[in-house]
């Protein structure tokens, strides 16, 4: 695609063409450079947007985590890490799967591991299985509407809450309260509509974006 | 170069082989439970900075949480201190009305110098003077006074008690017209008499003619059977050529806190013959065909010549 100044310049390289031969050639030498000049242009910028929609939610995701991780003293701060992990993780698995790479999903869930409050490999492992189902459910979830993803998010978010729950009546040998799991599955339910219009929004603003 | 095959079945591996390097996190995790801690912390560690970024703003909204608490307590404090203040300006009232009663008070004990004198101060609950009458109410309690006696204020000679109630006693003032009082001429040491006639002037007379009063003389009531003396009157002052009265020390105007002298002495009551009673008597009266009571006996030591009723 060649802009207006470009075609100008065409133009007038080839009206002194038809008089001078050495002037066609060194017109048609530098129309062929802008040309590739535009190419390389364009190139990068498809790849940028490659990029950053490959790593968007991922860093979302590793960012919110991070933040949470810091010692606020918020009430349910660690419950709270893990629904919006695992909420991102189901809405762009689901919705845009495109935009999750499993690889990048991976990377992300070793980096949160470091900052997270439950038991090592667990919210990875759970990732991955949200991931999984995803992919596996998305064009039969697409079509029974946002009710049912929902409720197989609250599903997930329950999974991962037992396995943390059964780890630690492991390791403590003893029984403990099932509140935790009942507070984290109900935080992570109530969060993740919340959570779904705000990745919408932000889906729709990056789309406007790029096609800009 | 890889097939399509392959590929796709190498993608398709992909997820389960994360699946089982997760599981095998899990399981090293509860093997291993303190080399896991170890990694989280040396990495919390490294975010050590990061977290002090995250949590400034929450320290300074602490900070200023506390500081509003703090303006919260000023504010509660001062609402407090304002109520103290005011109980405080209350009870410094208080405090003035005790110290000006108190001094009120002391300034009346001066008179009480000598010890063989017995002596009762009392409130004036009640002024009854009028047209022909000069009198006050005094109210002196259980104390039993006798009629006669002298009553003075913080500065000088009232009067003398004319009438004796359960608690309450009538004292007849100076400037009454049945009141006579003899009085000594300071300066000079004449007596002279002086003489009630219901203005605010008493008049001085029977005095020596060769020691007349002088103008500004001071006068004290003269010591004799029945009558305390010493005790300040006034000083004389001449309305006319030959017609001196007494200007009484006494503020009989605002009369509040009266003392009297009770002395044992014999009474010896003023004349006023033929005055007419505008109050009644504060004993009851002595009615046909009743044996009079106890009270009735001290009519006798009444000190006037009238004690009809009206």
């Amino acid at each position: 695609m060649l802009s207006v100044e470009e075609s100008t310049i065409s133009g007038k390289a080839r009206g002194r063409g038809s008089s001078n031969g050495y002037g066609a050639m060194a017109l048609r030498l530098e129309q062929g450079r802008l040309d590739h000049e535009a190419l390389e242009g364009t190139r990068q910028r498809k790849l940028m947007v490659r990029v950053r929609r490959k790593l968007s939610p991922c860093v979302i995701m590793v960012v919110l985590a991070f933040v949470l991780s810091a010692p606020f003293g918020i009430l349910g701060q660690t419950e709270l890490q893990t629904a919006l992990t695992l909420g991102t993780v189901w809405f762009w698995a689901l919705y845009r799967p495109a935009f999750m790479p499993l690889f990048g999903l991976f990377c992300s869930g070793v980096v949160i591991e470091f900052f997270s409050a439950n038991p090592p490999g667990v919210l990875l492992f759970w990732m991955l299985v949200a991931y999984g189902v995803a992919h596996g459910c998305r064009v039969g979830l697409s079509r029974r509407g946002f009710l049912l993803s929902w409720s197989l998010y609250g599903l997930i978010v329950l999974g991962e809450a037992l396995t943390d729950w059964v780890l630690m009546v492991i390791r403590v040998r003893g029984a403990l309260s099932v509140y935790p799991i009942v507070f984290q599955e109900a935080l992570a339910v109530g969060s993740y509509p919340f959570l779904h219009v705000l990745y919408l929004w932000g889906l729709s603003v990056m789309e406007k974006h790029d096609r800009l | 170069m890889v097939s399509i095959h392959t590929r796709q079945l190498l993608s398709g591996l992909v997820l389960p082989v994360m699946v089982f390097l997760a599981v095998g996190t899990v399981l090293a995790g509860q093997i291993w439970p303190g080399r896991a801690i170890q990694i989280r912390m040396a990495a919390a560690q490294k975010a050590g900075a990061i977290y002090q970024v995250l949590l400034f703003p929450q320290r300074q909204f602490h900070e200023w949480q506390i500081t509003l608490q703090g303006v919260g307590d000023l504010l509660a404090a001062n609402a407090q201190l304002r109520q103290e203040n005011q109980k405080l300006a209350y009870w410094h009232g208080e405090a003035q009305t005790l110290r000006q009663e108190n001094a009120r008070l002391k300034a009346v004990l001066h008179w009480g110098a000598e010890d063989t004198r017995d002596y009762v101060s009392g409130w004036v609950v009640r002024d009854e003077s009028g047209p022909y009458l000069r009198a006050v109410l005094l109210q002196v309690g259980e104390h039993r006074v006798q009629q006669g006696s002298l009553a003075v204020d913080s500065f000088g000679l009232v009067g003398r008690v004319s009438e004796v109630g359960p608690h309450v006693v009538r004292v007849l003032l100076i400037e009454d017209a049945a009141s006579r009082i003899p009085v000594t001429l300071q300066s000079s040491g004449g007596d002279a008499m002086m003489i009630g006639d219901n203005t605010p002037y008493p008049r001085l007379m029977y005095y020596n003619q060769s020691l007349m009063p002088e103008e500004g003389e001071h006068i004290v009531t003269r010591g004799q059977t029945g009558l305390t003396g010493g005790v300040a009157v006034g000083h004389v002052h001449y309305l006319a050529p030959g017609q001196p009265v007494v200007i009484p020390d006494a503020a009989l105007g605002k009369l509040e806190l009266v003392r009297i002298f009770d002395g044992g002495f014999t009474l010896e009551a003023p004349p006023s013959a033929g005055r007419v009673r505008e109050k009644p008597p504060l004993l009851p009266d002595h009615r046909d065909g009743e044996a009079p009571s106890n009270w009735q006996n001290l009519r006798r030591f009444l000190p006037f010549s009238s004690l009809r009723n009206g």
